[in-house]
């Protein structure tokens, strides 16, 4: 006993020495080391997983950045960045201890090239911020995660985020050209190239997604894109969610591509609709589709006729097209807010994300509905329908450990559903911890090998957010043993 | 070692030509594999046996790279593996085979009124091949690139394993993107055996405008006032004469190309003027002489164009993509150390695309080697410890 406290103040002794030598690096405003004080950083937007940094660093420029990490590797003590917390797979939360660095207060823009149309930012400048300053210049940045207002363009390019509009657009990588990365070392170097002309392996490809295990972003160049001329935004309403997903088939075999192709079952429009996000969703409806698209002004005329025809032809209740920019705003406000909104239901929401091939997600989602309901549990869903990606919603609470158990289960199942309709784990909220012992369930011990590969080049004494994203060999056995045999499940 | 590759792809499949060279080594066998599964077991026999190996595809990047740093090799020819071509017209992706042409697939996809980024330009050209290299189109911008089209690869690796990365899903950020490391790697890390690629809808519409300039500045600034009005056309500046012609392509539905049309520089010409400057593109240059690359941002091109004539001679930039910010300029082979300097003093990337004959070329493949050049020769050596694929073609040697 004796023993174990002399370690333990040893171990507070080095705490201390580290925190202080972080306090006296350049441009770190603040550290934070008290528990009281960390209390909020023990997990990201996925709370069902919680763990206690050491300390809390808040560098505002690349060089502390670099500084901070290097002091880590000295003391051999790993690190987890973290942009504004707002992820959904538990990829922020320090499970390990090690050095919470907050990369929150690194967040300026360094450069706005309105002829080339990027933009150089720091990691932690929040995702909206980039729009609303190019917006004068009739730019803005594309991918749009619903917690836009307070997500990090970091924390995007380390989960490859996506948002509604992606299904036009792409998800984070397609528009990252560069990337200034500090290693687990603490050197800083150049993926990619601002003119996107980047010879040899593409690394700024391979460390987008790479949720922080592989270094840590300290400035991002992205791609902007031009205002469209016009924007439409439509609503429809069906009866079935089976015919909301025909009126979805049916605009893309027209060849129409959206911005957005959106989708709401009941529970959600009556989360929305009882909350101070309420957008005038019928409450009727068994599923909403919000369609928008965007471009020149007669295109997006014809391609909005053509849709309202679409979704009339498959039986669709009402159609109802935004008359202007507050109206639309509306429409979308409720579509974000949907999250929030789920708070009415419950203390606690966990957020799923998997993603299918389109044309299953009828029988995917009434699956998931029904493993849900045979362990007591009732699920919201929200569907970025046009590319594939849902999102079931459960909502909790956590003090209950037996609806956690539950829970834990029906998060596992709707995997297992999804990936034996074709799909994967994550459409654009990765893998973190939530989903890391089931990557087994897609990828053979050779293609983990592969990415383990790639982490070990960046992080060979695994002090980047370790314990994340890639399970280790002896996991994936344990949680699956069909792992041994490997059923080819993608290909 | 010829009869191990024999007893992977039958003997009829393995041949051993008398003086063959490729990448500057000599061809001790073609060796043909059938399938994923063939293509690793051959890899891990090369390994074993410490053998350089070159997969090829349809061939017609073969001139794209450095020589190996080898003497000899086995050339690992991938056309067998063209059984599997499955398009899925309601989801929008295609599964193909890597051997599968291009030609081909543009021919199904368009029976099917689809399309996709892979660009049959070059005659013969593959899935697997076009993938390995990432070759820019005519068509090209910074956000129409092929990496942002793929979604899935098998891949053989040096250790023998036959791998999968990505899915057949449109949106995945399911484990590290291996696709996109994959994506333009030239085979250095591993052989492309099937990839699954987006299907997009075949434009309704196409239509060119064309305007002609006294000068290549006056293009230029023509362009670059385009470039603000933000139109999403494709864009080519083609060398005519003392002056300039700027062409813009528009792809898309009828209403929306109208409405770029009615706003677009220049005045409406057929389509052949497009299809004139794409077999050009793909025409090898003749003995002598070397297609290079050089990249930097749109802003930029007017730079490169007037930097590529000082170093090359005046008739050495042949063709502009202003939008995707590239120059490919046709120049003298004992000139190309001159170029790659060039590139490298103004910012930019260099590339030399191909280059007919045996000489030597004074620089590397790919000019000044990228910043990041430990980590990827780490990978290299990871992924391949025995350099075995294609060892030394890649940038910088890798």
């Amino acid at each position: 006993m004796r023993k174990k406290s002399n370690a333990s103040a040893l171990a507070e002794r080095a705490v201390g020495a580290l925190a202080d030598r972080l306090r006296g690096i350049r441009d770190v405003v603040e550290v934070l080391d008290r528990s009281a004080e960390m209390f909020a950083y023990e997990s990201d937007g996925l709370t069902l997983e919680r763990g206690a940094p050491l300390c809390v660093a808040f560098p505002t420029t690349t060089e502390a950045l670099s500084a901070v990490v290097r002091a880590c590797h000295d003391a051999g003590v790993p690190f987890v960045p973290r942009g504004a917390g707002t992820g959904l797979s538990g990829g922020a939360t320090p499970v390990t201890g090690g050095v919470l660095i907050e990369c929150s207060r690194m967040n300026r823009i360094l450069e706005i090239d309105a002829t080339n149309r990027t933009a150089t930012v720091q990691p932690g400048l929040v995702n909206e911020h980039l729009s609303a300053a190019v917006r004068p210049l009739g730019l803005y940045y594309a991918p749009d995660p619903s917690s836009q207002s307070a997500c990090t363009i970091g924390g995007n390019v380390a989960e490859n985020s996506g948002g509604p509009h992606t299904l036009k657009y792409g998800t984070t990588s397609p528009h990252v050209l560069a990337l200034e990365v500090v290693l687990p070392n603490g050197e800083v170097v150049q993926l990619g190239r601002r003119d996107g002309h980047a010879h040899g392996f593409d690394l700024r490809g391979v460390f987008v997604g790479s949720e922080g295990t592989l270094g840590i972003t300290s400035a991002v160049t992205v791609r902007l894109v031009p205002q469209a001329e016009s924007v439409r935004t439509l609503l429809a309403s069906f009866s079935t969610l089976v015919a909301a997903c025909e009126a979805v088939s049916a605009i893309i075999a027209r060849g129409i591509v959206p911005a957005a192709l959106e989708m709401m079952d009941d529970r959600t429009i009556a989360a929305v609709e009882a909350s101070v996000y309420a957008a005038g969703y019928p409450a009727d409806a068994r599923a909403v589709l919000l369609v928008e698209v965007d471009g020149a002004y007669a295109a997006v005329e014809h391609e909005r006729a053509e849709i309202e025809s679409l979704c009339r032809a498959r039986g669709a209740l009402e159609v109802r097209v935004a008359r202007d920019d507050a109206e639309r705003l509306a429409l979308w406000r409720g579509r974000k807010g949907a999250f929030g909104a789920m708070g009415r239901l419950a203390p606690d929401l966990y957020v799923h994300d998997a993603v299918v091939p389109r044309t299953k997600l009828p029988e995917v989602v009434d699956a998931i509905n029904r493993a849900a309901l045979a362990r007591g549990i009732v699920i919201a869903n929200i569907l970025h329908a046009g590319d594939g990606n849902l999102h079931p919603n459960i909502s909790f609470d956590r003090r209950d450990p037996e609806q956690l158990r539950a829970i834990k289960e029906v998060g596992a199942e709707i995997l297992r559903i999804c990936v034996a309709a074709g799909g994967a784990l994550s459409g654009e909220h990765g893998i973190g911890l939530e989903k890391r012992d089931h990557m087994c369930l897609l990828f053979s011990e050779a293609d983990l090998e592969a990415m383990r590969w790639v982490h070990d080049v960046f992080d060979p004494q695994d002090r980047c957010n370790p314990g994340k994203q890639i399970p280790s060999p002896r996991a994936c056995t344990e949680s699956n043993p069909r792992h041994r045999g490997y059923a080819q499940v993608s290909f | 070692m010829g009869d191990r590759f024999e007893a992977i792809v039958g003997a009829e499949h393995v041949s051993r030509p008398e003086a063959q060279t490729l990448c500057g080594a000599r061809v001790e066998a073609i060796v043909r594999p059938a399938s994923g599964a063939e293509v690793a077991a051959c890899l891990r026999a090369a390994s074993e046996s410490r053998l350089a190996l070159v997969p090829v595809g349809g061939g017609s990047k073969l001139g794209f790279g450095n020589p190996l740093d080898t003497r000899a090799c086995i050339r690992l020819e991938l056309g067998r593996l063209r059984e599997h071509a499955r398009l899925d017209p309601d989801e929008g992706v295609a599964e193909l085979d890597a051997g599968v042409s291009l030609e081909a697939l543009a021919r199904s996809a368009a029976a099917l009124g689809k399309t996709t980024l892979l660009d049959p330009l070059h005659a013969g050209a593959t899935v697997g091949g076009a993938i390995a290299v990432d070759p820019v189109s005519p068509e090209a911008s910074l956000d129409a690139r092929l990496r942002n089209e793929l979604l899935g690869l098998e891949v053989a690796l040096a250790n023998g394993e036959l791998t999968h990365s990505g899915g057949r899903v449109v949106k995945n950020v399911t484990g590290f993107d291996l696709v996109r490391l994959y994506c333009g790697s030239f085979g250095a890390l591993g052989v492309i055996t099937r990839a699954i690629v987006r299907l997009r809808a075949a434009p309704e519409t196409v239509a060119l405008t064309r305007a002609s300039f006294a000068s290549r500045d006056a293009a230029f600034e023509a362009f670059a006032q385009a470039l603000l009005a933000g139109p999403t056309a494709s864009a080519a500046l083609v060398a005519a004469g003392g002056g300039a012609e700027l062409l813009f392509r528009f792809a898309g539905s009828a209403a929306e190309v109208d409405a770029q049309l009615a706003r677009a520089p220049g005045d409406p010409v057929p389509l052949a003027a497009w299809s004139r400057l794409r077999t050009e593109l793909a025409r090898p240059p003749t003995r002598g002489t070397a297609r290079v690359r050089l990249g930097a941002r749109p802003s930029d091109v007017a730079v490169l164009c007037r930097g590529l004539a000082v170093a090359a001679g005046e008739a050495a930039p042949e063709l502009a993509l202003p939008r995707a910010g590239i120059v490919f300029g046709r120049v003298e082979t004992r000139a190309l150390a001159e170029v790659a300097a060039f590139a490298e003093r103004a910012g930019a990337t260099f590339a030399l695309e191909c280059a007919p004959g045996a000489e030597p070329a004074g620089c590397d493949a790919f000019g000044a080697p990228p910043p990041a050049l430990a980590l990827m020769r780490a990978l290299k050596a990871r992924f391949d410890p025995a350099r075995v694929l294609s060892p030394g073609r890649f940038v910088a040697g890798i």
